[in-house]
């Protein structure tokens, strides 16, 4: 009889032990998730901070004082690309209602 | 189980009697006490289980508190969304930043700790000394708003200091500084937009917060996520402009150099693709930066305001072209028709008017009409318009009334109502008196006859939306001018340029058509004309056989003894911007055949 009741406790014992070390488990896991949306959240952050430093060190004044600084004499654009993305006409959808309804062949109603 | 012990006990009886019979009761005694042991077992789990739910669904207010103590709801900041321009680089952006705040309530020695944060971190301790004595109830007084990246780092290597510390906050970037300032605005503390492109689609440019819920340790250290609760935040989407940053550095240089040259008091040039109506560039001359620490002073509120669309003047003869196409359209005149301008410049007309040209045009051509900036002939020909013909031609333009760019504070300009017009307003009109108009009214309706005839309506945001449907992409033209119309009147503009009143505008890379125009400023208090004061303008397109590109430059009250004439004092500026914006834009330069050299011009003295 005795032996059946510690038995019975023992597997009782077991069952809490192996229940509170999932649980304790599952916690450190939710600390985990915690601690990597803090993560998550600090990279965004700092994603930005780079996004703005790199808008800062390319803008266009800046990066003229720098030419002149390095004394880089750079040849001037005489003849750039007409087929540049923001110079393309027909990648522009504006630009495309235009020549469909107004314009011919690029050109604007000109007789 | 009992049968068998049962058996035993007999068995045992038959043995030894009285000792069997004492082993029976033991056992009973052990069945008995191992019975009540499980149920009170039982029974405690059961309790425990019913305590357990009521805790959860209803837990003492006690215990809830203290709940409450170890749960930290979090919101989640939306990133708000960033100005781009139509090529992507970044106008305006949010990123975050460490502000450096005091909790007076646990220093000591106010005057201790002033000087060491002072000479720690390069504030003055005096002045650290007198914001912690301002407000000594606080438990949060701020030091400096923002800290630059070199005290973040001395921050970081001081050893702890009790009472101070750092606090991360959004801040709102330029990364340009003042170009464009005006026209993009800026946000107040709270991330809202307050002026500018930044008010205007504030809306748009707002995300949604998200929230978290951490558990936290009795030391305030978050456990674990309550991840039922959580939501994450949903940044704003950016925003493209059709501003062109380059074109816009080209724009304010160029303008910023016009008016120190002249010594002028303000200035605006406003870049337009005539065929879509996307403003490229819209510069204003003071210029105002963003980042700068604001000031409510009425100067700075001046300065913040975009008088491209907010102020409106007399444009004098720069408006000639609207009625001079709209006459030609009419058959009021015929280009090669001969108008005499008489030789003495002064003509009265039948309004008892004494009309005067600045260089007497003698007998002219309609298209000289405009060439040469006749005040008289555009009077004469006006004549032969109807009041209400003219008044409608005005109106199709677009003058009156707002152009519906969206921008903040664009007003509507004046156009005289039929009802109010004298015997004189038939010719003040066509020489660009008696009507207000805002730069980017003009600049918009030179857009009609430089892409054939078409009124668009301008927008600052470009066609080509991030991730979603363009709001810039629906576009509407009003038709205000035949083809021919438009072409023969360009085609005289031109003649502006290479014979006329713009020749400073001629250029050797690309053929420019435009007209310049002088006025007199209006005196708002007075009323007539403030003496010495005028705007010089010069509103001009490029190249002429497929224009890409219009340009309007207005440089108001140039210095006392400083020429005032647009041609001169805003055709060259014009000029400029035209060739550095065509070149950055792909158009292979076309030295223009119909013209002299520039070299070869001579001094362009009027309009």
């Amino acid at each position: 009889m005795r032996t059946k009741l510690l038995l019975l406790s023992l597997a009782f014992t077991v069952l809490a032990v192996a229940l509170l070390t999932r649980r304790q488990q599952r916690i450190e896991l939710s600390n985990q998730i915690a601690r990597f949306h803090h993560e998550i959240d600090r990279a965004r952050q700092e994603t930005w901070d780079l996004q703005t430093r790199i808008a800062q060190a390319s803008e266009s004044r800046r990066l003229i004082r720098s030419l002149r600084e390095q004394g880089l004499d750079l040849e001037p654009l005489t003849a750039p690309d007409p087929r540049s993305p923001v110079n393309d006409l027909e990648q522009n959808p504006l630009k495309k209602v235009f020549l469909e309804n107004v314009g011919q062949n690029g050109n604007p109603q000109i007789p | 189980m009992i049968e068998r012990t049962r058996d035993t006990l007999t068995r045992k009886v038959r043995a030894t009697p009285d000792k069997v019979f004492d082993d029976a009761r033991h056992a009973d005694r052990v069945l008995i006490v191992g019975k009540a042991l499980v149920a009170l077992c039982t029974m405690a789990l059961v309790g425990l289980i019913v305590r357990v739910v009521m805790l959860q669904a209803d837990p003492p207010q006690s215990i809830a508190q203290l709940l409450d103590t170890q749960r930290t709801r979090l919101v989640l900041r939306p990133r708000r969304g960033a100005l781009l321009d139509r090529q992507g680089r970044i106008i305006a952006t949010t990123h975050t930043a460490e502000s450096l705040f005091v909790d007076p309530a646990i220093i000591a020695d106010p005057n201790t700790f002033s000087e060491r944060v002072g000479y720690s971190l390069g504030y003055d301790p005096a002045k650290v000394e007198q914001m912690l004595a301002r407000r000594p109830n606080s438990r949060f007084v701020v030091i400096d708003k923002r800290l630059d990246d070199e005290r973040e780092d001395l921050f970081e290597k001081l050893p702890p200091l009790s009472g101070l510390s750092t606090q991360t906050r959004l801040v709102r970037d330029y990364p340009f500084g003042n170009l464009a300032g005006q026209i993009v605005g800026f946000v107040g503390v709270d991330g809202q937009g307050l002026d500018g492109l930044e008010r205007l689609f504030d809306k748009q440019l707002t995300g949604t917060p998200g929230s978290i819920v951490y558990f936290r340790d009795a030391k305030h250290r978050p456990l674990w996520v309550d991840q039922s609760s959580y939501t994450p935040p949903e940044d704003a989407t950016p925003l493209r402009l059709s501003l062109d940053m380059t074109v816009q550095l080209i724009a304010e240089t160029e303008l910023a150099a016009a008016c120190h040259e002249f010594d002028a008091k303000a200035g605006q040039v406003i870049v337009m693709d005539p065929t879509t109506g996307e403003i490229l560039a819209m510069a204003n001359y003071p210029d105002f930066d963003p980042n700068a620490k604001r000031q409510a002073t009425p100067d700075e509120i001046a300065l913040r305001r975009n008088r491209c669309v907010t102020d409106v003047f007399e444009p004098g003869s720069i408006f000639k072209p609207f009625v001079w196409s709209m006459a030609t359209q009419l058959g009021a005149a015929n280009p090669s028709e001969t108008i005499d301008c008489t030789t003495s410049g002064v003509w009265v007309t039948p309004a008892k008017r004494v009309l005067h040209d600045a260089h007497p045009a003698g007998t002219t051509t309609w298209a000289g009409v405009l060439i040469h900036s006749s005040n008289i002939g555009m009077a004469k020909v006006a004549l032969r318009l109807k009041e209400q013909q003219l008044h409608d031609a005005l109106t199709a333009f677009g003058f009156g009334e707002s152009t519906r760019s969206g921008l903040p504070g664009e007003v509507d300009g004046i156009v005289t109502p039929m009802k109010k017009w004298t015997h004189y307003s038939t010719t003040s009109t066509p020489m660009g008196q008696e009507i207000a108009v805002t730069p980017m009214q003009i600049t918009r309706a030179f857009c009609a006859l430089a892409n054939g005839g078409n009124l668009v309506h301008p927008t600052i945001l470009a066609a080509n939306q991030p991730g979603k449907n363009s709001p810039g992409s629906v576009v509407v033209y009003e038709r205000v001018l035949t083809p021919e119309a438009a072409q023969t009147t360009r085609s005289v503009l031109r003649r502006v340029v290479t014979e006329g009143t713009g020749r400073k505008a001629n250029s050797d890379l690309y053929a420019i058509f435009g007209k310049t125009g002088t006025a007199q400023i209006a005196d708002r208090k007075k009323g007539g004309y403030l003496p010495g004061a005028f705007v010089g303008s010069f509103v001009c397109g490029a190249p002429l056989d497929r224009p890409r590109i219009v340009v309007g430059c207005f440089i108001h009250q140039p210095g006392e003894g400083k020429n005032h004439y647009g041609g001169t004092i805003a055709a060259p500026a014009a000029k400029r911007i035209v060739e550095q914006t065509l070149i950055y834009l792909g158009v292979t330069p076309q030295p223009p055949r119909d013209t002299i050299s520039p070299s070869q011009l001579v001094r362009a003295n009027g309009d």
